[in-house]
C-alpha cells in the first residue's frame, strides 16, 4: 500500500481535520470523496467514510487519539480492503489484517479484497445437504447443522457457547474445514485461552482468528465480523468449505450503537440505529451452500455460527430476536440447566434448526425421532415425581431412561464424539446394555468407553454407515459388545 | 476611525489579517459599539488558498497574487501563507479541496527518478 504522499500525488485531493470526537473525524475538502471510501492521513493513519455532508464528511478513524486538528487527509480511491492468502491459517490478525500474534509479518503473495461484498444471488444458491458434524452428540443428534448453514449459538454469559463452539472447529478442522474465529470486544485473556485451546487441540493451523479486543477502538470491532467474512469468501472461492464463528454479534451490535450515537444519527429501539438489522443480515447473508460453475459446479459452502448473548435466558431481546430472523435456526445454551450442571448446557427443546434435519440419514432421523419422544415423556413424568407420590414401576423405568439420555449428552470440555461412536453409545442403550446397571456405573462407563473409542471405531465406522433402522443398529451393537466388555473390563 | 475599518475589511488578504479584523470586531462589540450581526460570519466565510511558497514573501507579492486571484475567480479570497523552504521553487497550491504540486523540489524529483540508480 502507498503513503500519503503517493496517494496525494496521484488523487491531487486534500482535505483538513476540522474536529474531533473520539475516533470519528469531522474533515472539510476532499470534493469527490465516496462513502465507504478509505483515507489516509498525514501521519499514515487510516479512516472509513461513515458519512458525508456538505461540507464535512465523518471519518471512523481505525486509532483514536492520535489525530490533531488541521492535519492533512487524502482519499485513497479504493473502498475499505484487506489482504487475504492462504497464508493466512494458523496466524491470529487485527480486522485490518496485520498479524497481531508476534509471528512477523504474513508473508507470500496477498489478494486485496474489499470487506463490503455482495451477497451470492439466488441462482448461484443450493441446498443445504450435507451434515456438519460439531463433534457434540446433543446438537447432532437433536439440533443438527449442514454445510452453508447459519445457525445462531445464543444464550447467558458463561454457560458453555464458546467451548461449544470450539469443540465444532476441533470436529470440522480435522475434516480438512476452514475454520475462521472472530472474536469481537473478547478481553485478551479470553482469545488466548482460545488460542491456547486451539493450539493444544492441534488445529491452530487450520483456523484463521480475527480478533478485535475490548482494548481496540468501536470501528476496529465494528469492522471485524465483515473482514472475517471476506476471508472466509476468499477461501470459498478457492473451492473450500469454511467454518466461520461469530462471538459475539451483540457486542457488534453495541459497537455499531456506539460508532452511530457518535455520529448522531437518530437512535430507535434500545437505541440502536435503524439500520442494525440491515447491517448484521448483510453480513450473514454472505454465508451458505453455493454452486461454483468454475469448479465445475462443485457445491461450496461458509457455515456460520454466530453467538448471541442473553440476560438471565431473556431470549426476547432486540438484537436477539433480530438475529434468529436472519439465521436458519438457533442452538439454546440455557442458564437453568447449566447450573444443574448439564455440560454442554443445552435446551433441547427451545432450539431449532431449520435446515439442519433435511442433511440427515434416516438412521439418524429415526433415533433422534426416539429421542425426542422419550424425553417429551421423560419431562412429563418428571414434573408428575416432583410431587412425590408413589411411582408405578413403568414410570421409574422411564424416569431412569430419561437420566441416562442425559448422561449420553453430557460431554466433557475437550471430548470430539464422531457421529458413528455418538450412534453407537445410543444403539448400547436402546439395546439395554446399562438396563438395570446404576446411574454412576453407566456414567463411568461411557467415559471408558469415550475414552478408548479408537478401538471399536474403525469397525462401527464401516457398519454403520449401511445402517438405516434402529433395530440394525441393535444387532450391530450386540456384535460389538464383546469388545466394548474388552474396553470396560481391562486390567489396569 | 469607521472610515479606516471599513478599509481594513477591504484589504484583508491573508488569514492573519483575517484574524486581526475579527479580533477588531470583538473589541468593537465589547466597547459597544454597532457592527452589522452577520459580517463576522461572511468574514469566516471567505474561501480560503493556502499557498506554500519557499521564501518569505514581501507585501508587493502578497498584494499581487490577491488581486490577481480577486480578479479571475470574480471573489474576494483569503491566502493561507506557509513557508517552506524544502520545495525549494515554485508553489504547492491547496484550495476547496484540491491539491497540486507545482515545486521545483518535485521536477527534481522527477528528473532525478528518471535516470537508472547506479
Amino acid at each position: 500500500m502507498a503513503n500519503f504522499k503517493q496517494y496525494l500525488e496521484q488523487i491531487r485531493e486534500i482535505g483538513r481535520v476540522m474536529g474531533l470526537n473520539h475516533y470519528l473525524a469531522y474533515v472539510s475538502g476532499l470534493p469527490t470523496l465516496k462513502l465507504g471510501e478509505m483515507v489516509i492521513t498525514e501521519s499514515g493513519q487510516k479512516g472509513l467514510v461513515q458519512e458525508l455532508d456538505k461540507e464535512v464528511a465523518k471519518i471512523l478513524m481505525f486509532e483514536v487519539g492520535k489525530l490533531k486538528v488541521g492535519e492533512a487527509v487524502t482519499r485513497t480511491n479504493t473502498f475499505f480492503q484487506i489482504p487475504v492468502s492462504e497464508n493466512l491459517l494458523g496466524r491470529i490478525i487485527n480486522p485490518l489484517g496485520y498479524p497481531i500474534d508476534g509471528l512477523g509479518p504474513i508473508l507470500g503473495e496477498k489478494k486485496y479484497l474489499p470487506i463490503q461484498r455482495k451477497a451470492p444471488g439466488i441462482t448461484e444458491r443450493v441446498r443445504v445437504s450435507q451434515p456438519l458434524q460439531t463433534g457434540v452428540t446433543i446438537v447432532d443428534l437433536l439440533v443438527p447443522i449442514g454445510y452453508g448453514q447459519r445457525e445462531l449459538v445464543i444464550g447467558d454469559a458463561k454457560t458453555g457457547k464458546t467451548t461449544f463452539l470450539l469443540q465444532t472447529i476441533v470436529s470440522q478442522a480435522k475434516e480438512g474445514i476452514i475454520c475462521i474465529y472472530v472474536g469481537i470486544g473478547k478481553e485478551i485473556s479470553a482469545i488466548k485461552a482460545v488460542e491456547d485451546y486451539l493450539r493444544e487441540m492441534k488445529v491452530l493451523n487450520k483456523t484463521v482468528m480475527v480478533i478485535a479486543t475490548s482494548e481496540n477502538s468501536s470501528p476496529l470491532n465494528y469492522l471485524a465480523p465483515f473482514s472475517g467474512i471476506t476471508i472466509a469468501e476468499y477461501f470459498r472461492e478457492e473451492g473450500k468449505n469454511v467454518l466461520i464463528i461469530f462471538d459475539d454479534l451483540t457486542s457488534h451490535a453495541k459497537f455499531y450503537r456506539e460508532i452511530s450515537l457518535l455520529s448522531e444519527e437518530f437512535p430507535g429501539r434500545s437505541a440502536y440505529p435503524g439500520d442494525i438489522f440491515h447491517i448484521q443480515a448483510a453480513l450473514l447473508e454472505r454465508a451458505g451452500n453455493i454452486k461454483k460453475p468454475s469448479l465445475a459446479n462443485k457445491e461450496v459452502s461458509i457455515t456460520a455460527l454466530p453467538v448471541a448473548e442473553t440476560l438471565e435466558n431473556d431470549i426476547s431481546g432486540f438484537i436477539q430476536t433480530n438475529l434468529m430472523a436472519m439465521t436458519d435456526g438457533h442452538i439454546f445454551f440455557d442458564i437453568n440447566d447449566f447450573r444443574k450442571g448439564k455440560l454442554p448446557a443445552i435446551n433441547a427443546f427451545l432450539s431449532v434448526s431449520r435446515v439442519g434435519n433435511q442433511t440427515k440419514k434416516p438412521l439418524d432421523k429415526k433415533l433422534s425421532g426416539w429421542i425426542k419422544r422419550t424425553l417429551v415423556e421423560y419431562q412429563r413424568v418428571m414434573e408428575i415425581a416432583q410431587f412425590g407420590g408413589e411411582l408405578s414401576q413403568e414410570t421409574q423405568k422411564l424416569l431412569d431412561l430419561g437420566e441416562k439420555i442425559e448422561i449420553l449428552f453430557n460431554q466433557e470440555v475437550k471430548m470430539i464424539i464422531p457421529r458413528a461412536i455418538q450412534l453407537f453409545l445410543f444403539g448400547l442403550l436402546l439395546s439395554g446394555f446399562w438396563e438395570d446397571k446404576p446411574q454412576n456405573i453407566m456414567r463411568v462407563e461411557v467415559n471408558t468407553i469415550l475414552k478408548n473409542y479408537e478401538k471399536i471405531l474403525p469397525e462401527v465406522k464401516k457398519e454403520i454407515e449401511k445402517i438405516n433402522d434402529l433395530e440394525k443398529l441393535k444387532n450391530l451393537v450386540e456384535k460389538v459388545i464383546p469388545k466394548v466388555r474388552e474396553i470396560l473390563y481391562q486390567p489396569i | 476611525m469607521e472610515k479606516s475599518f471599513a478599509e481594513l475589511i477591504k484589504n484583508i488578504k491573508t488569514t492573519e489579517e483575517l484574524s486581526l479584523v475579527l479580533d477588531e470586531i470583538t473589541k468593537k462589540r465589547l466597547k459597544g459599539k454597532k457592527i452589522p450581526s452577520d459580517l463576522e460570519k461572511k468574514l469566516r466565510a471567505l474561501p480560503k488558498l493556502r499557498l506554500e511558497i519557499a521564501f518569505s514573501p514581501p507585501e508587493s507579492f502578497i498584494k499581487r497574487v490577491s488581486q490577481w486571484l480577486e480578479k479571475e475567480l470574480g471573489q474576494k479570497i483569503i491566502l493561507d501563507v506557509v513557508v517552506n523552504p524544502k520545495i525549494i521553487g515554485g508553489a504547492v497550491i491547496e484550495f476547496q479541496g484540491k491539491w497540486r504540486d507545482f515545486s521545483l523540489a518535485k521536477e527534481i524529483h522527477h528528473l532525478l527518478s528518471d535516470y537508472p540508480a547506479e
